[in-house]
């Protein structure tokens, strides 16, 4: 975009959401450049509209001056979905963090996209209630970035990710249209699942105003219970025996010694240093369900190799150890300058060898990863550490990521779980759609967006804008179908 | 147009090398930034300004952008969002990489003096003007007491004139406080009652004894009662809390070492100091003097002896005081007690101590009120949108009466509450224990009711 145009799009956004809240200063941009992602690139204008009214307008005005329009809520996207790769324009949702409405009785409330995740539950709390899905980010990440990745947790193994618990959406379309989908009080099975579409499609359709969410009544009692193990491929065998003895946990987590040592140095959560990996489980309900499944639950870990297994012995015990767990990202920059987090992942019986690949990757190539994540469904969250000031790291890193997904995605999994493809995992797509899956895709998403200007270059391999998908190379991998129901991944 | 510079470091890296890192930041403390975000919803200014730019990580994003030279430190809006931050630290709490947020802010203050009026005004007058003198601090002091005594702040509300004058506000709305000009000053040394359990300096500060004095003195009180014999040192010194945090690295520099020369040789076991802001700076005195090679291993030494009020009465196990003073009172949390010190326990452990004091919690008692040091002086717009959500929360609490451990504080909710019609009194936590203790003086006519 050159001077010009800037400055006239710019005046026109400035009429609709005031000249505070529209600026394109070469200096504040660069402020808008990154995620939580290695990746970066600089919008050309960044828009902080006040509602979805203004949204509406913003998108419309954009989308007729065929300019690319990329959705920013905390950018703590690890998949470089909010860096505007096509520059244009970012809108971000600082200003629209209300709660709209709770309603308890029909067990769902209606939020802006601004809201963060924890906010939404501490809300709800008073209530008796909870918006279920906790990505390990859920102090700062929002429903609508949630929505946009469709995003998961710890506790989403037995309760369904995001998509399961968003009944309905308002949504901005680049035709310049408001419109809804889904939101009804009462679920329909009717007609097709137009949310579901939407979520989970990282801001390339549509841009969410306002969402339909469900709550939960918060369990009467949680007990969290750590398991300590002598090394990985024993906790991870443990995750199966776990599974097949019937009782399905709220969660399980898995964390390595790496993990152990950044989370303790960060949080002094109370996990034992000498532990080769720790399985972290949590089960809810009724408290006399909760007790019978705790002291199940510890008999399998026992059974299955645990040398060790630790209840939580109060609220405060149970919240310092989620909090060590939630934080461990976060706590690998205490144990080095970078790292590059992925999210493969793989059918859970073939965790333990698709551990032992990651670890010989780390061996070869010198390189420390350590390992914590959502062992209930497979999914690996293995975090390559590294020092981008050392000339040549970071390339080498990209190569490491690109094998570990391959490999996730050869063992019947995916080369993402919950953090999105984004611009990062663009081309690693590949891995697990055809050309022809691809290609469906690209239809679909041009009926609501036909000029490629919504959150472009992410998502799908090659450049995203103009042309539709570039045909895979040589050696890429060909997959018939999608992942869902490809082995047992999704639960 | 040319391209901007990116931070793509990992290609340009590769491209040209590791680029060179400005003297005077740290780049490994900078480094510890990974931008997860995970700080955005508890930084105040964030809430109040929407933009990345005034967020934790976008401060540490553009500190590390100076630092290797991709925007210059004196660019104005890059000074703009430095000085925009309260300095609260909330973000430091909630990073779970371990930022050392106030560190590093500190040193990207140093590199960059402040353009806008108001602060460089704040600065030559207050910070290096009056502050490090005893002399014209004294006189000051004795200034805004004979105000108070002259009953100045009733005709400045009645008039409305305090709408118009600079500090007039402040001035109109004072803390309950010393208001006789003339203050007799704490003696060298409060015997220990009871049992001798430890020897103990007491830090009075240099606003805080011209305002607070009886704060001071029921510190003493507290003290002696738990056994501590308590010095306090002949030469009146500022330890140079709001000289660092406003970036003022020189004047810091000079009044740490000078507080060590007061406190040195006095066999002590502990540097007691009730103001929040004051501990926080002396418990970091290796920062103050990072250009000092000489002194920073006797201010690493120094700053362990360190210990706020109710931390160090806390950790001794308070003798429990007799008097009732039936209250319902929330405590503020001061943010360089909290997050600067991470003492948030010990304060309400020592009010619970008190009969018949009944500790209600507000929402959010871990925000900064807007009074950040020198902030609601340099950017008074900000600040009262800060002070703005804090008066909401305590008026929810329904508390009777606030207690901080920050002079800043004090004055700041204590202007915010009487402006806004409120019979709220805020006071020290070292005041209640002090009353409770049985000292008199000063107490505000609904703790004088509670007391009876
Ligand atoms: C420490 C850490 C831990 C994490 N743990 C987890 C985890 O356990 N599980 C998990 O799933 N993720 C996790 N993440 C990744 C990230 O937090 C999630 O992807 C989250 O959903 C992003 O939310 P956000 O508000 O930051 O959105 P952003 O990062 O701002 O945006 C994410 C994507 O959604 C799009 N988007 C944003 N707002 C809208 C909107 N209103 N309408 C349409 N599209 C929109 C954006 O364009 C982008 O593509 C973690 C991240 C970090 C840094
Ligand atoms: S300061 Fe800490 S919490 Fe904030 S973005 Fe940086 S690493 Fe994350
Ligand atoms: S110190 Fe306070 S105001 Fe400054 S960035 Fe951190 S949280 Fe925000």
């Amino acid at each position: 975009m050159d001077g010009a145009d800037r400055e006239r799009l710019l005046g026109r956004l400035r009429d609709v959401v005031g000249d505070r809240y529209a600026f394109a200063d070469p200096y504040e941009m660069r402020l808008y450049q990154y995620d939580a992602s290695p990746e970066t690139a600089l919008p050309d204008i960044v828009v902080i509209p006040g509602s979805a009214a203004e949204v509406a307008q913003v998108v419309k005005i954009c989308a007729d001056a065929k300019v690319p329009i990329t959705a920013r809520s905390a950018a703590s996207s690890l998949a470089g979905g909010t860096v505007p790769v096509k520059r244009g324009v970012v809108i971000t949702f600082a200003r629209m963090d209300r709660i709209l409405e709770i309603d308890g009785d029909n067990l769902r409330a209606v939020v802006e996209p601004g809201v963060v995740n924890l906010a939404l539950s501490q809300a709800l709390k008073p209530l008796g209630y909870y918006y279920v899905p906790d990505p390990s980010s859920q102090g700062a990440c929002t429903i609508g970035g949630n929505v946009g990745t469709n995003a998961g947790g710890p506790h989403t193994l037995l309760y369904g990710v995001t998509v399961n618990h968003v009944t309905g959406l308002e949504l901005a379309l680049p035709s310049g249209e408001l419109v809804q989908v889904g939101g009804r009080k009462a679920a329909s099975a009717s007609g097709y699942d137009l949310t579901g579409l939407f979520v989970g499609s990282e801001g390339t359709m549509g841009i969410a105003t306002k969402i339909w969410v469900k709550i939960q009544p918060l369990p009467p009692v949680q007990k969290t219970l750590m398991a300590v193990y002598p090394d990985v491929e024993t906790a991870s065998n443990a995750v199966s025996a776990i599974v097949r003895s019937g009782i399905l946990p709220a969660a399980i987590e898995m964390m390595d010694k790496l993990s152990i040592q950044a989370i303790e140095a960060a949080s002094h959560a109370g996990y034992p240093l000498d532990a080769g990996a720790v399985l972290l489980l949590e089960v809810d309900g009724i408290p006399a369900l909760v007790d019978e499944l705790g002291e199940r639950m510890a008999k399998v870990c026992r059974e299955s190799g645990a040398s060790e297994v630790r209840v939580a012995k109060d609220e405060a015990e149970r919240q310092a150890l989620w909090k060590g767990r939630k934080g461990a990202f976060s706590a690998m920059g205490r144990l080095s300058p970078d790292f590059y987090v992925m999210d493969g992942v793989v059918p859970r019986t073939r965790l333990p060898e698709t551990l032992a690949k990651i670890d010989a990757i780390s061996v070869r190539t010198g390189f420390k990863i350590c390992n914590v994540f959502h062992a209930g469904d497979g999914n690996l969250h293995p975090l390559v550490l590294f020092d981008a000031f050392k000339p040549g790291q970071y390339e080498a890193v990209l190569r490491i990521g690109d094998e570990i997904l391959r490999l996730c995605a050869d063992a019947g999994g995916s080369v993402t779980g919950e953090h999105g493809i984004g611009l990062e995992k663009r081309e690693n797509i590949r891995y697990i759609f055809s050309d022809d899956d691809l290609e469906v895709m690209d239809r679909i998403r041009r009926v609501f967006d036909p000029h490629g200007l919504m959150n472009p270059g992410k998502v799908f391999p090659g450049d995203g804008l103009e042309s539709a998908p570039s045909r895979a190379p040589e050696h890429a991998p060909r997959r018939a179908s999608a992942v869902a129901g490809d082995g047992d991944v999704w639960v | 147009m040319a391209e901007p510079a990116t931070l793509d470091f990992k290609r340009q890296i590769d491209r040209d090398g590791v680029p060179s890192v400005a003297a005077g930041i740290d780049m490994d403390l900078v480094r510890d930034c990974i931008h997860c975000g995970l700080c955005l919803p508890k930084c105040p200014t964030f809430r109040s300004l929407h933009h990345e730019g005034d967020s934790p990580r976008g401060r540490m994003w553009q500190i590390k952008e100076a630092a290797l030279g991709l925007v210059a430190f004196d660019d104005p809006r890059f000074q703009a969002h430095i000085y925009q931050c309260f300095n609260c630290r909330a973000c430091e709490t909630a990073c779970p990489s371990g930022v050392q947020f106030g560190a590093v802010m500190e040193m990207a203050r140093a590199m960059t003096p402040p353009q806008n009026r108001r602060d460089r005004m704040v600065r030559a007058i207050l910070l290096n003007g009056l502050l490090p003198h005893p002399r014209r601090l004294r006189i000051a002091g004795w200034l805004y007491r004979a105000t108070r005594a002259a009953r100045l702040p009733g005709l400045l509300r009645r008039s409305g004139a305090w709408k118009v004058l600079p500090l007039g506000k402040f001035a109109a709305f004072p803390p309950a406080g010393n208001s006789a000009p003339r203050q007799r000053p704490l003696p060298a040394l409060t015997p220990a009652q009871g049992t001798r359990r430890a020897r103990v300096g007491l830090l009075i500060g240099c606003i805080q004894d011209e305002m607070f004095h009886g704060t001071n003195q029921r510190t003493a009180l507290a003290l002696s009662r738990n056994g501590c014999d308590v010095v306090v040192p002949e030469a009146r010194v500022c330890c140079g809390a709001l000289a660092s945090h406003a970036g003022e690295a020189q004047t810091a520099e000079r009044l740490a070492a000078r507080t060590m020369d007061a406190f040195s040789g006095q066999q002590l076991d502990a540097v007691v100091v009730n103001a929040a802001g004051c501990g926080s700076n002396m418990k970091e005195y290796e920062l103050q003097l990072r250009n000092d090679a000489s002194r920073r291993e006797a201010g690493v030494a120094f700053s362990r002896t360190v210990k706020d009020a109710s931390e160090f009465l806390v950790a001794m196990g308070l003798r429990p005081p007799t008097r009732r003073i039936a209250l319902r009172v929330a405590y503020q949390d001061a943010c360089h007690l909290v997050h600067g010190q991470k003492v948030h326990q010990q304060p309400r452990q020592a009010l619970k101590m008190i009969p018949g004091l009944e500790l209600v919690e507000m929402q959010e008692s871990d925000w900064c009120c807007g009074s950040a040091g020198v902030y609601n002086l340099t950017h008074p717009e900000i600040s009262e949108d800060a002070l703005a959500w804090k008066i909401r929360h305590i008026v929810d609490s329904g508390a009777q009466v606030i207690a901080s451990a920050n002079p800043g504080c004090i004055l700041q909710i204590s202007m915010g509450l009487q402006r806004a019609g409120r019979d709220i009194p805020v006071v020290h936590v070292m005041d209640l224990l002090g009353w409770a203790y049985g000292d008199e003086g000063q107490a505000p006519p609904i703790v004088r009711r509670a007391m009876a």
